[in-house]
């Protein structure tokens, strides 16, 4: 009997411990889960490698002497992002476009290749084709 | 040229007292002996122009002609594209680029008989308040040769403003016609977004450019306006509305309308020179009787900010297309395609085009979509419901073209110093309104710009305000010295 209720006991107390423990997983989920898809919200400060990344990801490169002047350029244009937390953005709609009558599509229109004259402005231009160079390195 | 305006001088044209080829031989005339000095020009169409002319005049004599501009010498902005001729947007990347088809406002000008006599010097990519950021040479201001005519359509402006010819066009992303129209005391209007065409303008923020046209006149202005809007196919953002003839807009007085004010606009940091001519001009309306009130637009004070995340992040995708494989530059490093690619990017774009890529790149990527470029949407969003409110009210909102007249080369190396000129003409790009800047006088010498910011499609409002301003003032007639008529 002493046993059994010593078993009701630990199932009980174990029990709570288990709910305890997956109420604090869904509670981490659910913050993890808002801080990827709310992303960064205040002001930061670049580092040179945000800055190398972003040269990186717009297929740019500056001069290594460049860095700094681009890095705290880019930090005074985005640190004026202030101003526009000033203003109440509660349940305001992003516009992306002006136009409300709505975009509009065309009749498409068959052209020839040829008639676009492709090749007077290819950098080279070769059997009817832009020729780049190789994409892997040998 | 030795007409006030291109009304004036196609008016001469069809009564036989000059001819089209003889005011385009005027206008290259006008272009050699000043050029050196202002430098507007990229490249001329001297050989084409001249013999456009001669095909106006032959149907002018046959009284095939019907547009009241024929026959009219125009400059075009080197970013509107126009078949077999270069279009360079003053960039290293498109030094050689053939235009393979004509922009639409280029053709329609064309269309109604007026002659494009030249490509006109620009920023590079049209970013840029001062025509410094050209990959090519710097534009002088006609009114002061030590400084900036303002940019980015710097070009178009300072033909105008030196007598080379009475029209051109121009693009404004951010008040890119206004500003340097304001610098160098000539008209500049940007239309409503979707009025006009986009079609073959190399595209730079394509939710906030528009084409608009230069003149000294406002009825010249809206003589081009009634050429170039209209619905446009090759544009899904062109408006499908009617074009009403915006020269019947130059009439009538400004009695009982209804100004706003933004005091935004019109505090400590706009120089008192500047403030003062726009008071002037104010006290001028009021006298025509039209009343004011001082409003707050507090949404302004964020426009810059949106502004200079929206059209980096928009340029940063459309200036991806320029990559050395398509668009006549390539760069002769890099063993793989993507090290071509980087390498042309690199050695190609200049300072002010690589800041802005790379800051539109940054607000797009990510992590921070939402904290820069969501936001700076919604920002618009606020601001276009403020213009709203205030239009219900009002009929029309006033304020300076620009904080100040046109300062001297390298003044301004500070980017963040160099955006505030663009304080006042980001917010009708953001909210896609009309707007106009007119010559309203001068402080310290050089000319001060008045801009009035319209209801959407409402041109004809601002038409109708800028005849009743020049009707009374004689700024518009006033030349530059050493640039007379």
């Amino acid at each position: 009997m002493y046993s059994y209720r010593c078993f009701l006991y630990f199932n009980f107390i174990f029990f709570n411990l288990y709910l305890f423990f997956l109420l604090w997983i869904v509670v981490l989920v659910i913050v993890v889960e808002l801080f990827f898809s709310v992303g960064y919200t205040g002001v930061m400060d670049l580092s040179m490698e945000d800055l190398e990344k972003t040269v990186s990801l717009a297929h740019l490169t500056v001069k290594e002497e460049k860095k700094e002047m681009y890095l705290s350029q880019m930090q005074s244009i985005l640190d004026q992002v202030d101003t526009i937390d000033a203003l109440d953005l509660a349940d305001v709609k992003p516009t992306e476009t002006v136009v409300e009558q709505g975009q509009f599509l065309r009749e498409d229109i068959p052209v020839k290749p040829d008639d676009l004259h492709l090749e007077k402005n290819a950098p080279l231009w070769e059997e009817q084709a832009f020729r780049v160079p190789r994409i892997l390195k040998r | 040229m030795s007409y006030a305006s291109a009304l004036e001088a196609a008016r001469a044209i069809k009564e036989g007292e000059t001819t089209s080829q003889k005011l385009t031989q005027a206008a290259f005339d006008a272009i050699n002996q000043t050029d050196q000095d202002v430098s507007a020009y990229v490249s001329l169409l001297k050989e084409e122009a001249l013999e456009q002319a001669t095909r106006v005049d032959a149907r002018i004599k046959s009284g095939e002609c019907r547009s009241p501009l024929a026959g009219v010498p125009i400059g075009i902005k080197d970013n509107l594209n126009l078949k077999g001729s270069k279009t360079t947007c003053s960039s290293k990347m498109l030094e050689n680029f053939v235009s393979p088809y004509t922009a639409t406002a280029v053709q329609k000008v064309i269309d109604a008989d007026l002659i494009p006599v030249g490509k006109l010097n620009m920023d590079e990519f049209a970013m840029g308040s001062s025509t410094e950021n050209s990959a090519f040479f710097t534009t002088k201001n006609p009114w002061n040769l030590d400084c900036v005519p303002g940019g980015s359509s710097g070009g178009s402006a300072a033909t105008v403003a030196s007598n080379q010819v009475l029209l051109s066009l121009g693009s404004d992303t951010g008040g890119s016609i206004r500003q340097p129209a304001a610098f160098c005391g000539v008209v500049g209007f940007k239309p409503t977004y979707g009025r006009v065409s986009r079609y073959g303008l190399v595209a730079f923020a394509s939710s906030l450019d528009q084409i608009g046209p230069f003149s000294r006149t406002i009825e010249d202005t809206a003589h081009v306006l009634s050429i170039i809007c209209g619905h446009d196919a090759h544009d899904s953002t062109s408006l499908q509305m009617d074009v009403p003839d915006f020269s019947t807009a130059c009439m009538g007085d400004v009695k009982g309308l209804k100004i706003a004010v933004p005091e935004e606009l019109f505090g400590e940091a706009i120089d008192e020179g500047v403030r003062q001519r726009v008071q002037d001009s104010l006290d001028l309306f009021v006298e025509q009787g039209a009343s004011y009130d001082i409003v707050s637009m507090t949404s302004f004070n964020a426009a810059l900010a949106s502004y200079y995340i929206i059209a980096p992040a928009e340029a940063s995708a459309n200036l991806a297309r320029f990559d050395g494989v398509r668009y006549t530059h390539r760069s002769s490093d890099g063993e793989t395609l993507k090290e071509m690619i980087v390498a042309s990017r690199g050695e190609a774009f200049g300072e002010e085009v690589k800041r802005r890529i790379m800051v539109g790149t940054f607000a797009l990527s990510s992590g921070y979509y939402d904290a820069f470029y969501v936001k700076a949407q919604k920002a618009r969003t606020v601001m276009r419901r403020e213009f709203d409110r205030i239009f219900s009210d009002y009929d029309v909102v006033l304020s300076p073209t620009t904080p100040s007249v046109a300062f001297p080369f390298g003044a301004k190396e500070d980017p963040m110093q160099m955006y505030l000129n663009d304080s006042a003409t980001i917010p009708a790009n953001m909210a896609g309104l009309p707007a106009v800047s007119l010559p309203c006088g001068f402080s310290d010498g050089m000319p001060v710009g008045l801009q009035l910011v319209g209801k959407p499609c409402d041109e004809a409002m601002l038409i109708k305000m800028g005849y009743a301003f020049q009707q009374q003032t004689d700024f518009h007639k006033r030349d530059a010295e050493g640039f007379s008529r």
